[in-house]
């Protein structure tokens, strides 16, 4: 129960050994939602939980177990609602120091590079230093996170890695139970459910933060930039609570926005690596026009260099991905595309089988994919061919068009590799994506011809 | 304002009735309505022939089908306790024509249940629908007919009592519940109020099971 905060309803012990432990001082109580006197005078709600303060979140009705009109939060109603006349619960005794020794089980090498930013994210952390991470996408980040962690680890510190989206949480769980030895691992997400046991390490989604409180005194944020993080602010507040006084927050991203700058502070240590593990540089997106391309797919025909683009993956034999702004034109494309080789796929967020579609395009059986961003950062496939459609929307900004670019020539084998942005218009987001690839590259360069590399 | 299922943005267009009540606004966007699936049989009533309950209920009707749709919507509204989902029906509610001439009367909950609920969920519809109804009834067992099979349900000892100082008129009466599975529920309710001296009873659920 250490560092967690619970709905009383739903804490797993018997309602008389609550009440005793409350009495004797070793759980403290706070309301579900409180009002709050802003200075300009209004009143407005607040959800102890999740920290929102949207009056849109907040419904009023009238409660018959309080007998008044009570207001509850529906932006965190999936974890068990919290009303007013609800308790939060959170452990106020001694803090349980983490059991048994930690071992470093990982065998691998880190590039000179890496083990730089290892060294540096290791210092900052102890210090107490807040730390921005700034490594290119294929740059071997969960790697340079072995050591800090297990350092920290080992020293009996709580440390949690936080990132946006479950999918990075089952990738980095085997990963890291692999890599750090005799240390209670938990992955939380939504529908993990409750692990047993008392962890030194948690890797969990944002949004699970919102149930912890003063219980890290590390937290790490990867992949920071990600959807919903970098919009929802109750998200940087929850990662905020669940800090204890005196904890460290680092950041690890590949595309740093300037919110993230200033959440670093300038006294915060910082670390950049501009090449990948591979030593090549990062594949630069070239534009394409595709006026008209809306009216063209609602007609139902493929635009024609879209066309012989993709005909040309199908004859290179090369697997490809087709980002969409949205579900609906990317639903109206694939018939079109089906046209060229029907064993053309298409995955969105709610695609039943969007994995095994993944997967199916990693090994080969099928030519390629048509996608949304949910795809943008986390995939790693050898010879990737990428087509953006309709780079000029408001979904692909700069650090979108950096994490899909990022899929493209991951492999030392083939590090090069096509991104095509095809616009109805270039935007100034496109713009600063090619030329934060370019600084990157020139960045690169002048490091691999170093003899550090 | 967002939709109450999905959080997307709705947008209507704006009318004179818009700008004074809160009539049509239903609060859900257009593609979340379409999921739910209008049910246009009538529940099967000669189930109860030869019981003592036959012809308890005159009439009755289902709004919607129980499908995916709605089974998130009611574990939402039912189980996660998200009271603002009663507002997602009232436009329809409003509408059903078996309301006409007839007083409504919300199937009660048990008081038990109810403070753990928090708020009485089929009351709640009406409330948000601003039909006008009376309470007569009061529920007896706090037990949970979800659990019994069929027969069990359809054998099972009365539900309901009048409530006290309850005034049944000789007039007509629509029973609202949320969802009609075996109609044990209402036949129980409507027997009573039929004994009570009701001159016609019906029934109006939200969703047939």
């Amino acid at each position: 129960m250490q560092g967690r905060i619970w709905l009383r309803e739903l804490l797993p012990f018997g309602q008389g050994a609550v009440t005793e432990l409350i009495n004797d001082g070793l759980i403290g109580t706070i309301p579900g939602v409180t009002t709050v006197r802003k200075w300009h005078g209004a009143m407005i709600f607040r959800c102890n939980r999740c920290l929102t303060e949207n009056p849109r979140h907040f419904h009023a009705y009238n409660c018959r177990k309080c007998g008044r009109i009570c207001r509850y939060c529906r932006h965190c109603l999936n974890m068990g609602r919290v009303a007013e006349c609800d308790e939060l619960l959170y452990w106020c005794g001694p803090d349980r120091p983490s059991s048994g020794s930690v071992e470093l089980t990982w065998k691998g090498r880190l590039t000179p590079l890496q083990e730089r930013a290892a060294a540096e994210l290791q210092e900052s952390l102890l210090a107490g230093r807040r730390h921005l991470l700034h490594a290119v996408c294929g740059a071997g980040k969960t790697e340079i996170l072995f050591r800090p962690v297990h350092r920290l680890l080992s020293e009996g510190k709580r440390v949690c890695i936080a990132t946006p989206r479950t999918d990075v949480v089952l990738e980095l769980l085997p990963r890291f139970t692999e890599a750090v030895g005799g240390s209670v691992i938990h992955g939380l997400y939504s529908g993990s459910g409750e692990p047993e046991g008392f962890p030194g390490l948690i890797i969990a989604t944002t949004h699970q933060l919102y149930r912890f409180r003063e219980a890290f005194d590390v937290v790490i944020v990867d992949e920071a930039d990600a959807f919903p993080y970098s919009y929802d602010k109750t998200l940087r507040q929850a990662v905020k609570k669940s800090l204890k006084a005196g904890g460290v927050l680092a950041v690890v991203t590949a595309t740093p926005s300037s919110a993230i700058l200033s959440e670093i502070g300038k006294d915060g240590g910082k670390s950049v690596i501009p090449v990948r593990f591979h030593g090549y540089p990062l594949p630069e997106p070239r534009s394409e026009p595709l006026f008209g391309y809306r009216r063209k797919i609602s007609s139902g025909k493929l635009p024609e260099r879209l066309r012989v683009w993709t005909e040309e993956c199908l004859k290179k034999k090369a697997p490809f991905l087709v980002f969409f702004p949205s579900v609906s034109l990317m639903e109206k494309s694939l018939p079109l595309f089906s046209h060229l080789d029907t064993g053309i796929g298409a995955v969105h967020a709610s695609h039943p089988d969007r994995r095994s579609l993944v997967l199916a395009l990693r090994e080969g059986r099928i030519p390629g994919l048509l996608t949304t961003t949910i795809l943008e950062r986390g995939i790693t496939i050898p010879r990737l061919q990428i087509a953006i459609v309709g780079s000029e929307n408001a979904i692909f900004d700069r650090s979108a068009i950096i994490q899909i670019s990022g899929r493209a020539g991951r492999s030392s084998e083939y590090p090069g590799g096509d991104v095509v942005l095809f616009h109805h218009g270039i935007t100034p987001e496109m713009d600063s994506a090619v030329r934060e690839i370019r600084q990157l590259n020139r960045e690169g360069g002048k490091l691999v011809g170093m003899p550090a590399l | 304002m967002e939709c109450l299922l999905c959080n997307s943005p709705v947008s209507r267009p704006p009318t004179w009735t818009g700008l004074f009540s809160d009539r049509g606004k239903s609060g859900i966007c257009v593609p979340c309505q379409a999921k739910f699936e209008p049910d246009g049989r009538r529940p099967p009533l000669e189930d109860w022939k030869g019981t003592p309950y036959e012809g308890a209920l005159d009439a009755a009707i289902s709004l919607y089908t129980y499908n995916d749709a709605m089974k998130t919507y009611l574990r939402q509204y039912k189980f996660l306790k998200d009271a603002a989902l009663a507002a997602v029906f009232s436009d329809k509610l409003r509408e059903v024509p078996i309301l006409k001439g007839r007083t409504a009367v919300p199937v009660p909950m048990h008081q038990e249940r109810l403070a753990e609920r928090t708020f009485p969920q089929v009351e709640e519809l009406l409330v948000q629908a601003g039909i006008p109804f009376v309470q007569l009834l009061e529920k007896t067992t706090a037990r949970n007919l979800g659990r019994l099979g069929r027969k069990e349900r359809m054998e099972s000892e009365p539900l309901f009592t009048l409530s006290d100082g309850a005034e049944v008129y000789r007039a007509d009466y629509v029973l609202v519940d949320d969802l009609y599975t075996t109609g044990t529920t209402l036949h129980h309710a409507a027997h009573i109020l039929k004994k009570s001296g009701a001159r016609s009873v019906a029934a109006l659920t939200l969703i047939r099971a």
